[in-house]
């Protein structure tokens, strides 16, 4: 990502607050950025453990 | 939203014919009673995933949220986050390792079933089983409305008739094929979704000229919030409303703790936990589950908030006012004017399939509660064999109730059943599903007690205090002769934060002032388990 689309994507308004992806409420981008890290995070988790198995049931 | 096409007529066609595939092929695989009941606890990870996916989304939670996203702006996030970490995660991992492995411990092959054995109490699974048979039917009936409304403005059929086919295809698969072809069904359809709601984001970013650009639009035409919502709280599209105002009080207990925290304890959604073969299965299911939800309920309310940004650069109104007040047209009025011909065929499909899967799972759960634990566990105490026949009795019986009921009762009682559902599942199952998983020393008479306290507690604060249902229901007026007996914020707390933690305080309470269960029978609930 370039250096000009960094300063696009954050931003910090006149008033100072920091604006993330258009979007100014903290509250909100934060939900935003969230839902999409958590959902990644499952794709790592499930990665992860793709082959696990439980040692004590396979005995 | 009349889309009488001969493509959409041949779409519905082919999908139909693969449904009724999907369909023979369970009936050919169900062979005996844990195949008919639980998927004979060998389903594949990516039919388990959008399977549980597909039941957990229906339709009213892309058209319904997706518009309540469309007046209250994108604070609902917190609740896509809430169904992914608490949804999938917490659910899969922490959850449904336990739920299975427990199921297969005590040959469990229902929700109140495995409730009932773990706490060696057929009261249990008796009660469990008469209050998803009681309440469920009332949510079905929406699910069902919603299904045959849609079907009635997209194919212009008559909405008796809609209502007769969707019942009539949809019972045909699960009574015959079990849980193998509601999950089946339900992976074709979770897929069609997954390609639905994915393409609904790509284009609505497309027309709104990128991401940044988008959101950055809808921040701009914060000050055409209308005057009334901005008295409650809101404060624009891409803000939270007001910390303690109405709408912040309905978003963050009814939205994100109600719904988010609720579907922990889903009967139809727990039996699932039970079909996996092993805890390789589930971690598999995580992979596709996280992404599934963040492109149903995290597409859904970014698009319907944006909605307002392609309105108001359309037609220079805000999507409420496109959509004349009513909250569920928006999602339906955004498609139709913002995307291709081609993709609005698509997503009709993608809210039958919505429909279908989450009733088709309910049909299921509620026949398997009144069939196999209300009739055959607890009232004839597990005297009688043919538990599949039995099953299929009960399913069609209580499709049969839930058509009734969509046809007689008042849309009044009708509306807020979801909420009641989900608040009873918090309020009766939680605190017990958890005891059973977690505690050793949760009692019998605890987890009774939890339940009893639970349901009721519930109910009345739904009844009686909870504004929305207890209008709604009018039986406050009718004894009291006013909407609601508290006043202020009471009336907008949802019951699942007053319920659920007086349940949980009366099992733990009860639970430590009797005797604990016996060693030999928590050996055998919590074998193979930490």
């Amino acid at each position: 990502m370039s250096h000009a689309n960094k300063c696009h994507i954050i931003n910090e308004d006149i008033n100072g607050d920091m604006n993330m992806l258009g979007i100014n409420d903290p509250q909100i981008w934060l939900a935003y950025l969230l839902s999409i890290g958590s959902a990644l995070g499952c794709i790592i988790y499930g990665l992860m453990h793709w082959n696990d198995t439980d040692p004590e049931e396979e005995n | 939203m009349v889309l009488n096409t001969p493509l959409l007529g041949i779409t519905v066609l082919i999908y139909l014919m693969t449904i009724f595939y999907l369909g023979w092929l369970g009936y050919k695989k169900t062979k005996a009673i844990d195949d008919y009941m639980v998927a004979g606890r060998n389903i594949h990870p990516y039919i388990l995933a959008l399977s549980y996916g597909a039941t957990f989304i229906s339709t009213s939670a892309i058209i319904g949220f997706g518009g309540a996203a469309g007046a209250l702006g994108m604070g609902l996030l917190w609740l896509a986050l809430m169904n992914i970490v608490v949804g999938i995660f917490i659910a899969f991992v922490i959850f449904g390792s336990r739920t299975r492995k427990m199921g297969k411990n005590l040959d469990a092959v229902t929700f109140p079933e495995l409730l009932g054995r773990r706490f060696d109490s057929r009261f249990i699974q008796g009660f469990s089983g008469i209050l998803i048979g009681i309440f469920m039917p009332l949510y079905t009936g929406i699910v069902l409305i919603g299904g045959a409304r849609f079907v009635e403005t997209t194919l212009g059929v008559d909405y008796n008739v809609a209502l007769m086919m969707l019942t009539i295809i949809v019972a045909a698969y699960v009574i015959t094929g079990g849980l193998i072809a509601v999950m089946y069904t339900d992976a074709l359809q979770g897929t069609l979704m997954l390609v639905g709601m994915s393409f609904l984001l790509i284009f609505t970013y497309i027309k709104l000229g990128g991401i940044v650009e988008a959101h950055h639009a809808l921040t701009e035409i914060s000050y055409l919030v209308p005057e009334s919502l901005a008295k409650g709280g809101h404060m624009g599209w891409t803000a939270m409303p007001a910390f303690g105002s109405p709408i912040w009080w309905n978003l963050i207990s009814t939205l994100v703790l109600g719904v988010g925290i609720g579907v922990l304890a889903q009967p139809q959604l727990v039996v699932r936990f039970m079909t996996a073969k092993d805890d390789r299965a589930l971690n598999r299911a995580v992979f596709v589950g996280g992404p599934f939800i963040l492109l149903m309920t995290g597409v859904a309310f970014t698009v319907g908030a944006l909605s307002n940004a392609y309105f108001f650069k359309e037609k220079g109104m805000i999507s409420l006012a496109v959509a004349g007040g009513n909250t569920d047209l928006i999602i339906p009025e955004f498609i139709n004017s913002a995307m291709p011909e081609m993709f609005v065929v698509l997503f009709m499909l993608v809210l039958l399939a919505a429909a279908m899967s989450t009733l088709s799972s309910q049909y299921h759960t509620m026949g398997t509660a009144i069939g196999h634990d209300f009739y055959r566990q607890y009232l004839k105490k597990g005297n009688i064999s043919h538990t599949v026949d039995i099953t299929k009795i009960g399913i069609a019986l209580t499709i049969l109730v839930s058509v009734v009921l969509a046809y007689i009762l008042p849309i009044s009682i009708i509306a807020p059943a979801t909420a009641i559902f989900f608040g009873l599942c918090a309020a009766a199952f939680l605190p017990m599903y958890i005891g059973a998983l977690f505690w050793k020393r949760m009692t019998k008479e605890g987890a009774i007690a939890s339940m009893l306290v639970g349901t009721f507690s519930s109910l009345f604060w739904l009844a009686f205090v909870h504004a929305k249902e207890a209008a709604s229901l009018g039986i406050s007026q009718a004894i009291f002769g006013k909407d609601t007996l508290l006043t202020g914020t009471w009336t907008v707390i949802d019951p699942i934060m007053v319920a659920t933690p007086v349940a949980i305080i009366t099992g733990i309470a009860v639970s430590l002032f009797t005797r604990p269960m016996g060693r030999e029978h928590l050996e055998k609930c919590f074998k193979n388990m930490k």
